[in-house]
């Protein structure tokens, strides 16, 4: 016999609405994802043939998804290697005392409020080759040639679409940091700094070691906002729209593509479940290095 | 010694200029921009390095311009409702989850780590397809239950810790002091953490305004939301850049405004942690 406790019995009325909507929303149309992948589907008369493993065969063989995935990669690791010590740099700074300190910190809050689409406008209007304020400010000094295409170059695209990230996410990060830094020992600072450590030796030593679980919140994040969180997203669909060519192809949009304006829900749903699997596994092996130390 | 820290102060002073500008700077320039007459805009060199005449012609235009002003209201009702349903739905499941004791509660625990870390791509094609059928798509509804999918798993999982920040204690004297539990919730728990929830509806609002992929897939004619009709703009045919920044401008202004008017509890609560 189930016995459920007065406790128990409580708990499960204050969590059914939460159960039903996880139920109805997430687990069902994740499952059913999987039932799509197996699938060909189109959104019009939404009729389903089944084609087996079909999908995830064409995957294999499909250049553009090598590609997209490639260049996902590249960019999920040019987001948290640049961004978190980028990050880093702002809360060392942010630390500091100095007048207007607390204006600067405001000025955090600007990239992170700002909507994803209206910072992808914001930069390919400044990147522009000709009327762009930063791109002729850089043709201005001689540091890129006249009329520098960032956007429309296919070995450079992808790269300008993590630096517009960084604007968006770097603050983000240094907030973290910020809020890590907090706990730092004011004590063993000073105590460094009576007998004369130099600022790298006690941020090495120091500083460092103090920030390992907030490094790996950053790390989680960064990864999760790359990856599955739908900035990157946002700034391919508004600024590059995956080209030049596939050149700025990502998984995330890829799906999007190929489900909506190609409407193959299916092979939609097939890359769908990839990215998830990719992500899923991404957070696991993440969680188990750094929840377990944090908490 | 003297020299040295002289040194250090103009390097702090350089590099929280640079990072002032990196912050500022875009956000301003696209604030100018809106008062720009087009030729202007299209003529190199651009701002700053000549001087414009300012005019408000691209502000009236958007603000006169229909799509604009619906997917303004649209989107500020979506997110306001998302918001709400979040908080209530969130707050009752992480109170359960953060207070009471039951069987399966830490397997729970750590599925909901997972379940906020699930993409929102692996919805998005069976979503479409269930709204479809329930006649929901292209509805606010529909779009409000859409943004919840996107809000209310990592939400739930942050008041978790933030409703573990209350004293058990101080829940079990007023639940023998005779308060019920939906009383110890919402009368105790709740104004006891008022900065980290606070700061949940502060980021969902934030999230749900921004969001771009359902509210550009769930509505397609009727239910136009503020940011996919940004994203119209920028494709259309030939780009008006002024008009384009006036309306990211304002499409940007409430979220912009809101982290600024309450910036000091959303630095606090970050900076105790609240949201992790």
């Amino acid at each position: 016999m189930l016995r459920i406790s007065r406790e128990g019995r409580d708990a499960l009325i204050f969590l059914l609405p939460y159960f039903a909507f996880l139920g109805f929303f997430i687990i069902y149309p994740m499952i059913s994802g999987f039932y799509y992948s197996l699938n060909n589907v189109h959104l019009s008369d939404l009729k389903f043939t089944f084609i087996g493993l079909g999908n995830y065969v064409r995957i294999l063989s499909d250049k553009v998804f090598a590609q997209a995935l490639t260049q996902t990669l590249i960019y999920v690791s040019l987001h948290t290697v640049v961004g978190v010590p980028l990050g880093l740099g702002i809360a060392l700074l942010l630390n500091q005392e100095f007048r207007g300190r607390s204006v600067a910190r405001v000025c955090l809050l600007i990239p992170w409020a700002t909507p994803p689409i209206v910072c992808a406008m914001m930069f390919s209007i400044f990147l522009h080759p000709y009327y762009g304020t930063i791109n002729y400010t850089m043709q201005w000094l001689g540091l890129v040639p006249q009329e520098f295409r960032i956007f429309s170059n296919p070995q450079i695209a992808l790269f300008g679409l993590v630096i517009v990230s960084m604007w968006k996410s770097a603050p983000l990060f240094a907030f973290i940091f910020l809020s890590g830094l907090q706990a730092l020992p004011t004590e063993i600072l000073e105590s460094a700094k009576v007998y004369g450590a130099s600022s790298f030796a006690v941020f090495r030593k120091i500083i460092l070691p103090y920030l390992k679980p907030t490094l790996a919140v950053n790390c989680i994040l960064s990864g999760f906002l790359a990856l599955a969180g739908t900035q990157a997203f946002d700034l391919v669909i508004g600024i590059t729209h995956g080209g030049p060519g596939y050149n700025t192809y990502m998984l995330y949009f890829l799906s999007y593509t190929i489900a909506f304006p190609w409407n193959l829900l299916g092979y939609g749903a097939t890359i769908a479940w990839v990215v998830t699997i990719i992500s899923v596994i991404f957070a696991l092996v993440l969680l188990k290095l750094w929840y377990k130390r944090i908490y | 010694m003297v020299k040295s820290s002289l040194l250090k102060k103009i390097a702090l002073y350089f590099f929280a200029a640079v990072f002032l500008a990196f912050t500022t700077v875009p956000y301003i320039m696209i604030v100018i921009l809106g008062f720009l007459p087009e030729s202007d805009i299209i003529k190199r060199p651009p701002i700053p390095f000549k001087v414009p005449e300012l005019t408000l012609s691209n502000y009236i235009y958007i603000l006169s311009y229909e799509p604009f002003t619906k997917g303004f209201l649209y989107s500020a009702i979506t997110a306001l409702a998302t918001v709400s349903l979040v908080l209530l739905v969130g707050s009752m499941g992480a109170y359960a989850v953060a207070r009471m004791r039951f069987r399966g509660r830490g397997m729970l625990f750590n599925a909901m780590v997972i379940i906020y870390m699930l993409p929102a791509l692996a919805m998005l094609i069976p979503i479409i397809v269930l709204l479809k059928v329930f006649g929901l798509l292209d509805t606010l509804l529909g779009m409000i239950l859409a943004h919840c999918i996107l809000l209310l798993p990592m939400m739930t999982w942050f008041m978790v810790g933030i409703y573990e920040g209350v004293p058990a204690d101080i829940d079990a004297a007023v639940q023998i002091e005779g308060y019920s539990r939906w009383e110890a919730l919402f009368k105790t728990n709740m104004p006891l953490c008022r900065l980290g929830v606070f700061l949940v509806l502060v980021f969902s609002f934030v999230l749900s305004w921004s969001d771009l992929m359902f509210a550009n897939t769930v509505g397609v004619t009727k239910v136009r939301l503020l940011q996919p009709t940004i994203l119209e703009f920028m494709g259309a045919g030939k780009i008006l850049y002024g008009q384009l920044a006036a309306a990211g401008t304002l499409s940007s202004l409430p979220v912009v405004v809101l982290a600024i008017v309450l910036q000091k509890q959303i630095i606090a609560g970050i900076m105790k942690g609240a949201i992790k």
